[in-house]
């Protein structure tokens, strides 16, 4: 169909009067006369895209409707090979290479380029009226024709310069040369820690060695006091990483770049590609915008964590698949890549690395504390965490869970449910037709193709839904987790050795009262808020249930499923126990005993034996603890 | 002074050995040329190899060689430009990934000095100003790979049609220069290719194709 499209239908598509309206009064190279006419729709397409515009389809399918129903595929495929385009560029230079290395920018009299990169280009300059050689920085030229940006970079660069610190490169100086602003710095004679540890791979000898444990805390509690002692003037870094960490002939460490990644925008961004670099090292809620003091620690704790292990924190190359990974998962721990990596300093890595900022060193001088405390051998702060501790961040960290609420997990898994219900019921039919049409020979081979891609989508809903499921439970446990999520206070570590989740579900219900402890006006508030999320809990879990019992009736033939089922009935009894309504408990584990009993014979019998024990020690435990306790 | 010639007549300063005239033109092509590099450079030489390094070593090649062009002006300069950088993009891979004579990097691991250099932009406004949270840019991410599955599973003329007009951000007839076809059959053949890849992620994603 669209080989047919013919050629005289250019005159009444897009060509010159089109283009004209395109908001960028720029004209494509004009061979338009004998070129596909939708060749040309797809170039005004990609030529916005280029230019930072976010076309959209249904606008041009509306300009184009003689071609609204090619468009409708042909535009969505324009805008993803754009976008691809933009995150493949593995480097790239910001600033057009026609561009010529200035002579003089202001008093300094640029001797050499020494690199370029998302930030701009670093020239390696002479202080005329001074004599002393120093490092220049110019603006990527997409920050610079922005006054807005120009007047931002200024002010950054002047907190900057306020920096006065040991182990913070001196900024010498901000100003403004024929509409480029740029900046200048002591020039430091040394290398990168990302270089470093480049090294190590390719056992280049080095100062710093890897496995030198107590020099790597060293270099790092040094960073972490430059870093408290920029935060105590109000400047964050915001792009704390290896490569920003300089180590001088001396073995003197530099922190460098202060500010300077708030100048980086959107535009900037898509347009350097240096995304890969950073994204490494970003803390989590930087990726929404929003950084603090703790942003730069987990900056520095990954930093920490590459020289203890000498690998980047993700290794993964591919940008779409990084991405992913660091929206899912943490990076594996010290000791699994590195065993001889001392304990402590895990702990100490691990804490600086959390995904949550309440769970990080509160500070940067916190952190150095820890590295000190580590390297005189006095026990540290930082505690590991339990199972259960990791259960829940589990769940707050599952790209699913975060940022969405449970109802719409519940709405996602019921509808990956029934699609797959669906599609079930539809690949029997057309495995059907199949069969009385494909007799031939060669159409065997591509019925059984056809079964393959079935098969194979099928397994993918499946795990969808496992999927779901698994986030689903891990809700059910969050929710009746007793206290909300909080900093461990200050000198009391974190949450290590509170019990398993099983003994504190099936507890009574003084767990939602008041923790132990020095009574107060300070508990009384506590147990109100405990209160109110009881409430709110209880609705969430009705909701939990309502899916469960949809989910159970739906499928009445698949025993994994009814299983599930079965052990949300037993999450559900518990939290009705620990909420007082131990009527509704006993109904709730009365079904649950009664679906297992069914799928005995059905289902693998080893995981029935164990979540009938499951619910019997529980129904142990109750007794044992008693009636509940009438809560005031 | 040269800077108001126009590419023929560039060419015929080259032809009589005025080398500036190079020089010009190799920056009237140089957008494209760096895209080029871009997108032909191995992934894995990202940060040991800036696309300008290439692009000036490049340079020097086709200053060397320029008289071969003359020789034989069977193309447009463009179309021989691409062949010295795609030469030398093949030298850099041979030189780095095959026989790794030399870690770039290496050199730069002690000793060298290093001022306080461009640093990675920040990741942070790009997503959240494209995106709207991490999961959403997971799934967008997921959409990226099947292009580049789709993209794989296209035939080869197609895949470089598509590369050349969009990664390379070449025009039309510029794409018909570097591949030989006709500028007619160059539109058509680029327009059946994005319908392909289109096609292709549909039935990848097992979405019925409209």
């Amino acid at each position: 169909m669209i080989e047919k499209t013919k050629v005289q239908r250019v005159a009444e598509a897009p060509s010159t009067q089109a283009i004209a309206k395109s908001p960028l009064g720029r004209t494509p190279a004009v061979d338009t006369g004998e070129r596909d006419p939708l060749d040309l729709i797809a170039e005004e397409f990609a030529d916005l895209c280029r230019h930072g515009r976010k076309p959209s389809v249904k606008d041009f399918q509306r300009r184009y409707p003689q071609h609204a129903e090619e468009l409708g595929g042909l535009l969505s495929a324009v805008g993803q090979m754009e976008s691809l385009k933009r995150l493949r560029k593995p480097t790239s230079d910001i600033l057009p290479l026609l561009e010529q290395m200035p002579q003089t920018i202001g008093d300094y009299k640029i001797l050499r380029e020494i690199g370029r990169g998302g930030m701009g280009i670093v020239y390696e300059a002479e202080q005329a009226s001074l004599g002393r050689r120093v490092a220049l920085k110019i603006l990527p030229t997409a920050a610079r024709s922005d006054p807005d940006k120009r007047e931002r970079f200024l002010r950054e660069a002047k907190a900057a310069a306020r920096l006065h610190h040991t182990n913070i490169v001196p900024v010498f100086g901000v100003g403004e040369d024929g509409g480029v602003p740029y900046y200048v710095m002591q020039y430091i004679r040394g290398c990168g820690l990302d270089d470093i540890v480049h090294g190590w791979k390719n056992k280049t000898p080095s100062v710093v060695k890897p496995h030198n444990w107590t020099i790597i805390a060293r270099l790092i509690a040094r960073a972490a006091d430059a870093l408290d002692y920029a935060h105590r003037e109000g400047v964050l870094h915001r792009d704390v990483k290896p490569a920003n960490l300089l180590l001088d002939a001396e073995g003197h460490l530099w922190i460098t770049d202060f500010g300077l990644a708030k100048l980086m925008d959107e535009h900037t961004l898509t347009a350097t590609g240096h995304i890969l670099g950073t994204f490494q090292y970003m803390a989590p809620e930087a990726l929404a915008g929003k950084s603090d003091s703790r942003t730069d620690v987990y900056g520095l704790g990954m930093t920490l964590y590459e020289m203890l292990t000498g690998r980047m924190p993700y290794e993964e190359t591919n940008p779409a698949a990084l991405v992913k990974l660091i929206g899912a998962s943490d990076p594996p721990s010290p000791r699994s890549v590195e065993p001889k990596v001392p304990r402590d300093l895990e702990t100490i890595c691990l804490k600086a690395i959390a995904r949550e900022p309440s769970r990080r060193y509160s500070s940067a001088a916190v952190f150095a504390e820890d590295l000190r405390a580590y390297l005189v051998g006095r026990p540290i702060s930082a505690r590991r965490l339990s199972p259960f501790g990791r259960a829940r961040l589990w769940c707050n960290r599952n790209p699913i869970v975060a940022g969405l609420s449970a109802a719409i997990v519940m709405t996602l898994a019921l509808s990956t449910f029934f699609g797959w219900s669906m599609y079930l019921k539809t690949k029997q039919s057309l495995a059907n037709e199949n069969k009385q049409k494909l007799a031939v020979e060669e159409q065997r081979q591509e019925a059984i193709d056809r079964r393959n891609d079935a098969e194979q989508a099928t397994r993918k809903y499946e795990e969808n839904l496992a999927l779901s499921l698994g986030a689903i439970e891990k809700i059910l446990e969050i929710i009746s987790d007793e206290e909300p999520m909080r900093p461990p206070p200050p000198g009391e570590g974190g949450p290590g050795g509170r019990g398993g989740l099983g003994g504190r579900l099936g507890g009574p219900p003084e767990r939602l009262g008041p923790p132990k402890g020095p009574n107060g006006p300070a508990n009384a508030d506590r147990e109100a808020k405990a209160m109110a999320r009881a409430s709110s809990d209880v609705k969430m879990l009705e909701e939990v249930l309502a899916f469960y019992e949809k989910f159970a009736q739906v499928n009445t033939g698949n025993p994994k499923l009814k299983f599930d089922a079965a052990r949300a009935y037993r999450h559900v009894a518990d939290i009705h126990y620990a909420l007082d309504r131990p009527e509704q408990g006993k109904i709730a584990i009365e079904t649950a005993v009664r679906m297992l009993e069914e799928l005995r014979d059905v289902y693998d019998r080893d995981l029935v034996r164990k979540e009938l024990e499951m619910i019997g020690d529980r129904g142990e435990n109750r007794k044992r603890r008693g009636p509940p306790r009438p809560r005031e | 002074m040269l800077g108001t010639l126009n590419e023929q007549e560039l060419l015929e300063r080259l032809r009589d050995g005025e080398q500036p005239a190079l020089a010009l033109l190799y920056d009237r092509h140089r957008d494209k040329l760096r895209r080029m590099v871009q997108v032909r450079l191995d992934p894995k030489l990202a940060g040991r190899i800036a696309p300008s390094d290439v692009l000036q070593e490049a340079y020097i090649d086709a200053l060397k060689r320029y008289p071969h062009y003359f020789e034989k002006a069977d193309q447009p300069f463009f179309g021989w430009l691409r062949l010295v950088v795609g030469q030398r993009i093949a030298d850099v891979h041979r030189e780095h990934l095959v026989a790794k004579k030399r870690d770039a990097r290496q050199e730069f691991a002690f000793g060298h000095p290093l001022g306080p250099r461009g640093s990675a932009a920040c990741l942070a406004s790009c997503v959240a100003g494209t995106l709207t949270s991490p999961s959403g840019a997971a799934a967008r991410n997921e959409d990226v790979a099947a292009l580049e599955i789709a993209l794989g599973e296209l035939d080869e003329v197609d895949r470089e049609i598509l590369l050349l007009r969009h990664f390379e951000e070449l025009s039309n007839s510029e794409t018909a220069q570097v591949l030989g076809l006709q500028a007619p059959a160059a539109s058509k053949r680029y327009v059946r290719a994005l319908a392909r890849l289109k096609q292709i992620m549909e039935v990848n994603m097992g979405t019925p194709s409209a």
